[in-house]
């Protein structure tokens, strides 16, 4: 039951690339890709056309033309920086699904991918891919999920839940589903989905519920409907999902760690020094006084990063739990799991 | 004339006032209306727009009510509450809507549209009372300043709840008072667009209409100021302005009653100005006009142009009107002009020396020209006697032949006079002069008859009657033989008993006697008078006298001297040696052709001529020889001078002498005492006259003298 709905949640963690309008831009077959991919995959070429010697980046969108666009002014940068290298050409290729991207990398035709936490882990997990930067996304950097009921609601633990509901938004949501789920699994909690948030959970279980919106998690919480919720501190801060007279009668009783909003992947073996060549020349974004102009189209990156340590823990942690409960991306959506227990 | 205030501009201003007087009373009826439709349509509208208004409101209220009711479910199923707050929220914050409530089926309400939700389950009736959410009935209530709008919200299965929507009608005040306000602006706008548009009209009519007053104005006015012009010059005199328009209006008639008005105004005018130029009686022009002409000649005369004033009197004229009546004077007069005007006409084109002959009646019976442009003054005289010959022809009056003598004067401008009043003084002197003289004669005017004449002129005047009232008397003085003293004749003397002044002799009047022109009648009368007288005599037996007469230079005219000469000795049947004429010396002297031809005609008739006052003058004894004269008289101052001068002894001694040793008779004048008589006889003159012989006497004592005087001549006894 959970896993489905984490299934669920991975489909609509790619939605950043399928909200991407199409633009149009020379496409051109080449004979080194597998014919299955063909007719699932578009790509654009920046720097010489005919040359076999690329570097190629990868995208998941449903509207690759549109993202052909945004990805020129970085293609062509990184181009510039790397033709030392012996690279004539970039090669932007989108593909509709992380379970094909999976494969591409693993065929070693996509050499670099931009990707969310959980789709980085399962590059990682499927292709062997390597974490290569973290990226800011515009200003918002790390950020975390917060646990948080009424004051008066006498919950004050996360074991305060147990035999209560908790309210999270929507299966696609990382701060407010994965992530606090992720937390809950990790914690050893049992997880049991309620249809309607005026359903009693089970004694031994927290009942979770998905309100569909931020704005409904805290009011069912503030109106009593439902005993907690679930979201990213980011939500927490904000006005109109947490009024001000709602939050002064509320209280976070958890949160969990910081996680980077997103992650740079490479393909297992690329060259060392192209790899570290691109990290220099991302890094070196941060200071460039035209980055915005180059980076804009990159999912809104802003600053480039070195991976914490904390950032290493929090992956890790998320990474043993989805190896415990073996957590995958399936290829269809409507596949229901069971839900795994504790 | 200017007129002030014309016809035209007045129209205008007329109409035009009378428009713009309708224009304001427009405007003011207009805003009226206007403002009275806007209050109008402002209340109905007003009605109308509440009762809509509330209408629609309800509508809405309903409208919105049941939509959100029918979405409302689901949301609120699935506990969704963002969802109920984008369903609520439009709704809340759509127009005038006050309030929504959603309550659940026990009325708590269940959202109200804000993020909050702060009327999270409190009682929905608690706000609206009349709510029975349970009855999920549908409700519409029209409160105060509201309206609320109820409606049940229902699953498929069951009853939910409700949704309260309260709409507040003060919004359509507001809108109403809007409205209000809007219409009103509205109004202004109409009433100022509408009295622009009115202005605009208006103006436009005031103006066309001004323009078309003044275009009928003109029309009328047109005609009137060009009949007010005619007018004018009508006034100044031209009367043969045209109206130069016809119409079948008043202005018309106007037009023809001016042109009447025109035409008698002309003929009078021309009436006017003839009487006022012409004399109506003779058709000639009057004293003023031929003043105005000779003013207009003489001031535009050209150096060396001369014109002659001549100025005509018809003699005794007064006579003439009192013995035939004023109409026959009257004829005459018109008779007389015709003629004077016939001569002017004919001597305008046939004389060339005269350019051009003006006649014009200047009085009564005195009548005027002005030769113009006469060369030569020489033709003036000539001229007028010609004149006066066809003026004197006979004319008939009344079956009768009248013949009118008249006299005329003359003066040459710019010779005699350069003014026409002067001239015309002069002119009338000389026709004086004229007259006097005689009839039917021309005389000119000259400084010397002028000068003479004026200090005569009394003396003329008192002649004329003089002769009228024989004032006149003949004296006779006899004349004796010097050694038998018998009475050998006698000298006529003519004296004027003056009636002021005594007894006058002939050399104290007669030259006024001649340039009265009185000459001739006065000696016809003395020659004549004498003829009788020495006829008297002879019949009375007194034989052998011998009548001498004096004839001054005056009247050394030899033909008028023959004739009467002639008929009187002929009418009396007397010897021409009877009588005899005697000259002065200083006469004969001066006038030795005169007194030749004189004593030529008298030799013809056999009248002895002697020159009188002998010793005054400085006579030829040669010519005195010449002359055959018949003898000599010497002047009584001589005569008297023997008494106490032996020169003047010498003289009268000498004179005799030489008269007999010239063949001639000696006579001596004004002998006073027997010692002059005896001396004169001593030196063989020939008679004596003077107080000696007797004084001189009327005729009537002639006959007494003569029978009484002792050296009577012999009586013929008659048988």
């Amino acid at each position: 039951m959970f896993v489905a709905d984490i299934r669920q949640f991975l489909f609509y963690a790619m939605h950043p690339f399928v909200a991407m309008i199409a633009l149009g831009l020379t496409f051109m077959g080449s004979s080194a890709w597998a014919d299955g991919l063909k007719a699932t995959s578009s790509r654009a070429i920046y720097g010489d056309k005919n040359s076999e010697k690329r570097l190629v980046i990868g995208s998941v969108t449903n509207a690759p033309r549109y993202n052909f666009g945004q990805m020129q002014p970085l293609s062509l940068y990184i181009l510039d920086r790397v033709k030392d290298l012996g690279i004539d050409a970039v090669m932007v290729v989108t593909v509709d699904t992380h379970q094909q991207m999976s494969q591409l990398m693993r065929e070693g035709h996509i050499d670099w991918v931009s990707a969310t936490p959980y789709a980085a882990l399962m590059y990682e997990r499927d292709a062997g891919a390597e974490f290569m930067l973290t990226k800011k996304s515009r200003e918002r950097g790390d950020y975390c999920t917060v646990f948080f009921s009424r004051s008066d609601s006498g919950i004050s633990t996360l074991d305060d839940l147990l035999g209560k509901t908790i309210a999270f938004e929507k299966t696609d949501s990382t701060s407010a589903y994965f992530l606090p789920a992720m937390e809950l699994l990790g914690a050893g909690f049992k997880l049991v989905k309620l249809d309607s948030p005026r359903d009693i959970a089970p004694a031994d279980a927290i009942g979770y519920v998905f309100s569909g919106d931020e704005v409904n998690s805290s009011t069912w919480v503030h109106k009593r409907i439902s005993d907690a919720a679930a979201f990213s501190d980011e939500d927490w801060e904000s006005e109109w999902i947490m009024p001000t007279g709602f939050r002064d009668d509320m209280e976070i009783f958890h949160q969990t760690s910081k996680v980077p909003r997103s992650l740079e992947v490479v393909r297992p073996g690329l060259d060392p020094l192209l790899r570290t060549r691109i990290a220099k020349s991302l890094l070196e974004l941060n200071s460039n006084p035209d980055a915005e102009e180059i980076v804009r189209g990159y999912y809104n990156a802003s600053d480039f990063a070195e991976l914490t340590e904390d950032q290493q823990d929090v992956l890790e942690t998320i990474r043993k739990v989805i190896k415990t409960f073996d957590i995958s991306m399936d290829d269809t959506d409507d596949q229901v799991a069971s839900a795994p227990g504790k | 004339m200017k007129t002030k205030f014309p016809l035209e501009q007045r129209y205008a201003i007329n109409i035009a006032s009378i428009a713009f007087a309708l224009l304001l009373f427009m405007f003011a009826l207009q805003v009226y209306e206007i403002k009275n439709t806007s209050q109008q349509i402002t209340n109905q509208s007003e009605r109308s727009f509440r009762a809509e208004a509330e209408r629609q409101m309800r509508q809405r209220g309903v409208f919105l009510a049941e939509t959100l009711a029918h979405n409302i479910a689901e949301p609120f199923l699935a506990m969704d509450m963002v969802t109920l707050y984008h369903l609520i929220v439009p709704v809340r914050r759509s127009t005038s809507v006050e309030r929504v409530f959603f309550y659940d089926i026990e009325g708590k309400i269940q959202h109200d549209g804000t993020r909050e939700i702060s009327k999270y389950e409190q009682d929905v009736r608690d706000i609206f009372s009349r709510i029975y959410p349970a009855s999920g009935a549908s409700e519409e209530m029209v409160l105060d300043t509201s309206i609320v709008v109820v409606r049940p919200v229902r699953s498929e299965l069951e009853l939910l709840g409700g949704i309260v929507i309260e709409l507040s009608t003060s919004a359509s005040d507001e809108s109403l008072a809007r409205l209000d306000n809007q219409l009103s602006t509205m109004t202004d706008k109409l009433v100022r667009s509408s009295l622009f548009e009115l202005g605009a009209i208006g103006l436009f009519l005031v103006v066309c209409l001004s323009f078309a007053a003044m275009l009928v104005g003109r029309r009328l006015a047109r005609p009137v100021m060009r009949l007010s012009m005619l007018a004018e010059r009508l006034g100044e005199g031209d009367y043969d302005v045209r109206v130069g328009f016809e119409r079948d209006d008043e202005i018309g008639d106007l037009a023809k009653s001016f042109d009447q008005m025109r035409r008698s105004l002309k003929e009078q005018n021309q009436r006017i100005e003839f009487q006022a130029y012409f004399d109506e009686l003779t058709g000639l022009q009057n004293r003023a006009a031929f003043h105005q002409l000779m003013s207009d000649v003489f001031v535009n005369s050209h150096t060396g142009v001369k014109h002659v004033l001549v100025y005509i009197d018809i003699d005794d004229f007064k006579r003439v009107n009192d013995a035939l009546g004023h109409g026959a004077g009257d004829r005459l007069l018109k008779s007389f002009a015709s003629k004077l005007k016939v001569w002017s006409e004919y001597v305008t084109q046939t004389q060339s020396s005269v350019l051009e002959v003006r006649a014009a009646r200047w009085g009564g019976d005195q009548f005027v020209l002005l030769l113009c442009g006469v060369e030569n003054t020489s033709v003036v005289s000539p001229l007028a006697r010609d004149l006066l010959q066809k003026l004197s022809k006979p004319s008939d009056v009344a079956g009768m032949d009248v013949v009118l003598s008249s006299s005329v004067g003359y003066a040459v401008f710019p010779d005699d006079a350069r003014d026409s009043d002067t001239l015309m003084s002069y002119a009338d002197l000389a026709m004086y002069i004229s007259k006097e003289r005689g009839t039917n004669l021309v005389s000119a005017y000259s400084k010397r008859t002028d000068g003479r004449t004026r200090l005569n002129l009394v003396l003329e005047s008192e002649l004329r009657s003089a002769l009228a009232e024989q004032q006149f008397e003949l004296l006779y003085i006899p004349v004796a033989d010097t050694t038998s003293r018998v009475i050998t004749g006698f000298e006529q003397l003519v004296v004027w008993n003056h009636p002021d002044r005594g007894v006058l002799k002939p050399k104290h009047f007669m030259a006024t006697l001649v340039s009265a022109g009185l000459r001739e009648d006065f000696r016809e009368w003395g020659f004549n008078q004498g003829l009788d007288d020495l006829k008297a005599w002879q019949q009375a037996g007194h034989d052998n006298l011998r009548l001498a007469y004096n004839l001054a230079t005056l009247d050394f005219d030899p033909r008028w001297l023959s004739e009467m000469i002639m008929q009187g000795l002929e009418r009396t049947q007397i010897d021409s040696r009877d009588i005899c004429f005697e000259v002065d010396e200083s006469s004969f002297s001066k006038n030795l052709v005169l007194t030749a031809e004189l004593l030529r005609d008298l030799k013809a008739y056999h009248i002895n001529l002697w020159i009188d006052s002998f010793g005054t003058g400085y006579t030829s004894l040669n010519r005195l020889r010449l002359m055959s004269v018949t003898g000599i008289k010497l002047h009584h101052s001589v005569v008297s001078g023997v008494n106490t001068s032996q020169d003047n002894q010498h003289l009268v001694a000498a004179s005799v002498a030489m008269a007999h040793g010239l063949g001639l008779l000696a006579t001596a004048d004004g002998v006073l005492d027997e010692g002059q008589l005896s001396f004169l006889r001593q030196k063989g003159c020939d008679s004596v006259q003077g107080p000696l012989i007797s004084e001189p006497m009327p005729s009537r004592k002639v006959d007494e003298f003569l029978l009484n005087y002792p050296g009577a001549p012999r009586l013929k006894i008659t048988s």
